[in-house]
């Protein structure tokens, strides 16, 4: 590791490793936006089945959007340094997560079992692919909060941690939301 | 180097977490690839020389590439290239070239050693995600070289592997495993270089050293900086695309694939894909790429010109201006790599017309060069040797682009060896031309040594000639309408007149190739025992140069260095020196501290300083 010498200068108001999150969070951007904008060029060649978002999806959204006001709470309430309200916040957002995971899951499930596969029309396989890649993009998260929530345990927690997560979090919810928007109406 | 003895010789050398250490691991990859890549391109130009030429020198290892053939007058056997292996040493020549060596080798190496040198940093933002995007890189690395010696071959569908080619794993032999490979070492390649961008990126914008701000970066770090933000754009595009291929190929998706004909007579059991989507998907990241790949070379030759011209680089504010431009105009002219697809000849002309306007910028920056150049009292270093040697191929390869950014020139001309001449010079050559450059200029910054002069003007010339007598006879014969991807010409009427100037490139390219053995020499041989380095070896201004020859890792023993002015301020009225380092305060200058004390200077030697700064500056 890095001996005590090694430390920089910072002249920039957000830490060096949270703008990292952003640039992150960008390149995640582009991602999607490459594939949404392959799914609008594809789409536009015709041969395209329409497919209506399973409800499991709607909930889903709903419970993604839930997590993300609880992770806000946790935020506000580390500011205060109420470490007890932070740690039961922030698990309320990972069952959250996981709850969307499931939800992910069994929205899936609906899709088969009425026909609806990866192999076939195209529409299908970016519906496949575009929530599959998201929900990795989510599971990431998950991973990241767990490992805040040990270090929750610590006496000497920083709250920048839990604001880089907290960041990531709010993003990979939003990004549902469009996502979801941009699936069910374009 | 305070605290060295704290590490370990793995720490040190092979996880090592200090920047100017993973700036070298880099480096030696990308020389080692380079070379990889260069031997591959000699193995097919042999064969387009002389066309069922013997390998069998060659039968030892590389084995799968070669067919053989039983000659009955005498009874031996002779083994030639197979076909279809020369469309897997072209696609692996392109592929190591643009993405292992003048992506990773060029940015990796000197985004890695200059930005917090030169930024006044102790490291990176997070040396920890700087050091695993080395290793990524270096698995990528790996998986690409052993899909170089699986039976079937590697990929063979060219480094942009389009569909239906790459989509299908039983097209031909290296759409298989081969292919396989290749997306499963891109992918990780990709997650390295979006790790070492998002570090380059956050490390400038947050820790720059007290007084250095934007307006006063050396033009290498605003290069760095913007091809690192047009990576972190394109490259998790190629994510996508790539990604749909592998979904094509092995989940049995159709994005890419149409219910298209098959050789054995039946139809493709798939509906409605379109290989032109992945061409778009592909290009969105594949032009941005030419300047990833560019921009670091143009960053290194503004600052090494400067420095040798010893003049302020010309127009400090347009080649920000202008690099910026490029970076914006790079998203929005993928469409004129795909011209002859069917496109809207009202889309085509759009993006006709934004291509031809990047020629401005361009252009800017080349004047700025020159006139860099203009009166200034040049050191013909072997850094500067190749920097002005970019800027010729920069500007040859450059007018050809002209060419064929016009759709109506590039229609009939798509697909020939004016195209391999044109990309070869102007992003290829002048890219290895800008790393060559960086490699002599900062060398004594990474291995404490300087390089041999002699053998550095050497490799220079022959480099040189050879680059410009292998790709110059390359634009004639595709004017003449040769097409590129081709096996052999001998079968072909129209093409016979062009034989012995193949055989002549090829001569060329083993001369180009040979070359680099000189530079290798040098190389291992400088580091090992070279002359020693001092501090400030080409008496240059920015940050790198003021702290020891071998600083540690912390890169300051003491503080950090403060900024008072900008970085290309040589040969300034008033000062009786030729140059006025970064971190040299008013103060400081009017007590005539003896900021370059070392009697051990190689220009001094060369050059009496008092007449060589009275005549830049009366000039």
């Amino acid at each position: 590791m890095q001996s005590a010498t090694v430390k920089n200068n910072t002249n920039f108001k957000i830490p060096a490793k949270q703008f990292t999150v952003w640039v992150f969070m960008v390149s995640v951007v582009m991602l999607f936006a490459g594939l949404t904008s392959a799914y609008i060029v594809r789409k536009a060649e015709g041969n395209w089945m329409t497919i209506t978002m399973p409800s499991q999806f709607q909930a889903s959204l709903v419970v993604v959007l839930l997590s993300t006001v609880t992770m806000g709470f946790a935020q506000y309430f580390a500011k205060l340094q109420k470490r007890g309200i932070v740690q039961i916040l922030t698990a309320l957002t990972l069952v959250g997560g996981l709850a969307f995971t499931a939800l992910q899951l069994l929205g899936w499930e609906y899709l088969t079992q009425n026909g609806i596969y990866l192999v076939g029309n195209a529409s299908a396989g970016f519906l496949y692919v575009i929530s599959g890649l998201h929900l990795l993009h989510l599971l990431g998260g998950i991973v990241v909060l767990l490992v805040v929530m040990v270090q929750l345990f610590d006496k000497n927690f920083n709250n920048s941690k839990l604001n880089s997560a907290a960041i990531y979090w709010h993003f990979v919810g939003i990004l549902w939301l469009y996502l979801y928007l941009f699936l069910q109406n374009v | 180097m305070a605290h060295e003895h704290h590490e370990s010789f793995i720490s040190k050398y092979i996880f090592s977490q200090d920047h100017k250490m993973i700036a070298r691991q880099y480096l030696i990859t990308g020389i080692f690839m380079g070379f990889v890549g260069g031997f591959l391109s000699i193995f097919f130009r042999l064969q387009l020389g002389w066309d069922g030429i013997d390998f069998t020198w060659l039968n030892g290892l590389f084995g799968n590439y070669l067919s053989s053939n039983f000659n009955e007058a005498t009874g031996d056997v002779s083994y030639v290239l197979a076909p279809d292996k020369y469309l897997a040493l072209v696609t692996m020549h392109g592929t190591i070239l643009v993405f292992f060596v003048l992506t990773a080798g060029l940015s990796g190496t000197f985004s890695n050693l200059l930005i917090p040198l030169q930024i006044g940093a102790r490291d990176m933002a997070s040396p920890f995600l700087n050091m695993l995007s080395y290793w990524f890189f270096f698995l990528s690395t790996v998986i690409m070289l052993v899909s170089l010696f699986i039976e079937t071959g590697p990929a063979s569908a060219g480094w942009t592997i389009y569909p239906p080619l790459s989509a299908l794993p039983k097209a031909i032999p290296g759409s298989g495993l081969g292919m396989t490979l290749w997306l499963a070492s891109m992918a990780i390649f990709i997650a390295s270089s979006l790790m070492g961008a998002l570090n380059y990126i956050s490390t400038v914008l947050n820790m720059r050293t007290k007084g250095l701000s934007m307006k006063k970066l050396p033009l290498t770090i605003w290069a760095f900086f913007l091809t690192a933000i047009l990576g972190t754009l394109s490259f998790p595009v190629l994510f996508s695309a790539a990604l749909l291929l592998i979904f094509d190929r092995s989940f049995g998706t159709s994005f890419y694939l149409d219910g298209i004909y098959l050789a054995d007579g039946g139809v493709l059991d798939k509906t409605g894909g379109s290989p032109i989507l992945f061409q778009h998907l592909f290009w969105f990241l594949g032009h941005p790429e030419v300047y990833i790949i560019l921009m670091p070379a143009l960053g290194i030759t503004s600052e090494v010109i400067s420095t040798n011209a010893r003049k302020p680089i010309f127009g400090y504010k347009a080649m920000v201006i202008s690099l910026l431009g490029i970076s914006v105009l790079s998203f929005i002219v993928w469409g004129h790599h795909m011209f002859v697809t069917g496109m809207n000849p009202f889309l085509g002309s759009i993006f006709m017309i934004v291509t031809l306007i990047i020629a401005v910028p361009s252009a800017i920056k080349t004047f700025n060069y020159l006139a860099t150049l203009w009166k200034g009292n040049i050191h013909f270093t072997n850094g500067m040797m190749f920097a002005i040697g970019l800027v010729s191929l920069f500007i040859s390869g450059g007018l050809t682009g002209i060419w064929l950014g016009n759709a109506a020139i590039d229609i009939p001309l798509h697909n020939t060896y004016f195209v391999v001449a044109h990309f070869h010079i102007v992003m290829g050559a002048s890219a290895i031309f800008g790393m060559f450059s960086g490699v002599y200029h900062w060398f004594p910054k990474m291995f404490g040594r300087m390089m041999d002069k002699k053998l550095g003007y050497i490799h220079f010339w022959l480099t040189f000639i050879s680059v410009y007598l292998v790709f110059f006879p390359m634009h004639f014969i595709g004017l003449a309408g040769v097409p590129r991807r081709y096996y052999a010409f001998t079968n072909f009427d129209f093409a016979d007149d062009f034989l012995d100037l193949n055989k002549f490139i090829t001569y060329a390219a083993i001369l180009g190739f040979a070359a680099q053995f000189v530079f290798l020499y040098n190389f291992i041989k400088s580091a090992i025992s070279g002359e020693k380095a001092v501090k400030n070896p080409w008496r240059a201004n920015t940050l790198e140069w003021s702290t020891e020859v071998n600083p540690g890792h912390g890169n300051w023993v003491g503080a950090i260095p403060s900024v008072y002015r900008g970085p290309h301020e040589y040969s300034k009225p008033g000062v009786d020196r030729d140059f006025l380092p970064q971190w040299i305060s008013e103060e400081d200058l009017n007590q005539a501290v003896d900021y370059d004390s070392e009697d051990h200077d190689p220009i001094k030697r060369d050059v009496p300083s008092t007449t060589q700064n009275e005549e830049s500056v009366t000039e």
